[in-house]
């Protein structure tokens, strides 16, 4: 099958390799029909996200079919529609358990200390190969991959892969509540999600922060009648902000660098 | 402060390989931080999200201290929230759609990787399109 394979810093190459097979009876596999690219895979081909392994295919976003399952998959039937969340969990640890999939004391080979696993990261997320390719081994299945109803397309269901859980996350950690100022630092995809998170979450008023115009334009035109503030680097651009609105209470900021 | 970003770069960006106009690391690592902590309200909270590599160390706790800030942040837990966002969506409410700005087909791949990499206008979301289920 075809796959992006990461080859080293700046070295990226989409390659044939071998699909992938079950192995464990909690696994599936699935045929991928969507998948992206995200900010994260550029800090690994940029360096700063080290540890890579030579030979790891890149991308935690996906949407497919599933293709075959182990005998422990009881919650799935070959030719589901599903989205495949970019972090791995068991789904029966007391982390997991209580929502906190991203520090699963099970699912990383490195430990319960080793942090987060994900797809198509550094060896110390498993490593786990990525979703740029036909077909991916998910394993756990059973918690790891969610049936998509009829009414969401694949192109709305890779969106809720990864940045639109990690939009929705920021908004909640900061957390965002009726009434709220809110400012969003990067409006980027996730920074878009951001924006709608936080008007989910009951956001009064958003302030978008960006110095690319058709970032803030698409921020505009998503949020209809919400107070949208340009900004750009330099203190200067900030200090209205406070003057004018009494400072927004609260505030997203993601992508990393 | 170029000089405190020049040594927070080093600290996070151990190899690098830049080739032309790519792979260039970000170079203000922590310039949103420091903003955040400055822009919010007195006695405010700060989400922050996005992957960070284990050896980044600078947060303006200063900041965080003389202003009474709430700091809250780590890698998603990404399977608490798709059950309702999905569900969200099937109800018509949202649609995501409205940011996906490019469709790629795998065969594709690379090129895309290199134009969104450079940021350039228009490139905010890329959709890939692998080749066996398209």
């Amino acid at each position: 099958m075809k796959a992006v394979v990461f080859h080293g810093v700046g070295d990226i190459r989409l390659d044939d390799v071998e699909e992938p097979k079950i192995q464990e009876p909690s696994d599936a596999i699935v045929r991928l029909t969507s998948s992206a690219i995200c900010g994260t895979d550029l800090h690994m081909i940029r360096g700063t996200l080290a540890g890579m392994k030579l030979g790891t295919i890149l991308g935690h976003e996906g949407v497919g079919v599933v293709e075959e399952i182990g005998p422990e998959v009881r919650n799935l039937r070959v030719g589901d529609r599903v989205v495949i969340p970019s972090t791995l969990g068991c789904g029966y640890c007391s982390y997991c358990r209580a929502g906190y999939y991203a520090q699963c004391d099970n699912i990383n080979p490195n430990g319960p200390q080793a942090g987060t696993a994900f797809f198509g990261g550094p060896e110390p997320t498993g490593p786990f190969d990525g979703l740029q390719a036909e077909f991916a081994r998910v394993p756990y299945a059973a918690i790891n991959l969610v049936k998509l109803p009829d009414q969401v397309t694949d192109e709305q269901a890779i969106m809720i892969s990864d940045i639109f859980p990690t939009a929705y996350f920021g908004a909640e950690i900061a957390e965002v509540s009726d009434g709220d100022a809110v400012a969003v630092f990067g409006c980027g995809p996730v920074g878009q999600f951001a924006i709608a998170s936080a008007k989910i979450l009951g956001a009064g008023r958003i302030f978008a922060v960006d110095k690319e115009e058709s970032r803030l334009e698409m921020a505009r035109a998503g949020c209809g009648g919400h107070q949208l503030q340009r900004g750009g680097p330099g203190r200067g651009h900030l200090q209205p902000h406070r003057r004018r609105w009494g400072g927004p209470r609260h505030r997203g900021r993601w992508g990393g660098r | 402060m170029a000089g405190q970003f020049e040594q927070e770069m080093s600290e996070v960006a151990l190899e690098t390989n830049p080739q032309g106009d790519n792979w260039h690391p970000g170079g203000a690592p922590s310039q949103s931080l420091i903003w955040a902590t400055q822009c919010v309200a007195k006695g405010g909270s700060i989400g922050v999200i996005g992957v960070f590599p284990p050896q980044a160390m600078t947060f303006p706790v200063g900041a965080l201290q003389q202003r009474n800030l709430t700091l809250k942040g780590g890698n998603c837990n990404h399977r608490k929230y798709i059950p309702r966002l999905v569900g969200l969506v099937a109800t018509g409410a949202l649609d995501p759609t409205g940011i996906l700005t490019n469709r790629e087909p795998m065969t594709d791949v690379i090129e895309a990787y290199k134009i969104f990499d450079q940021r350039q206008p228009g490139w905010i979301k890329v959709e890939l399109l692998p080749t066996a289920g398209g």
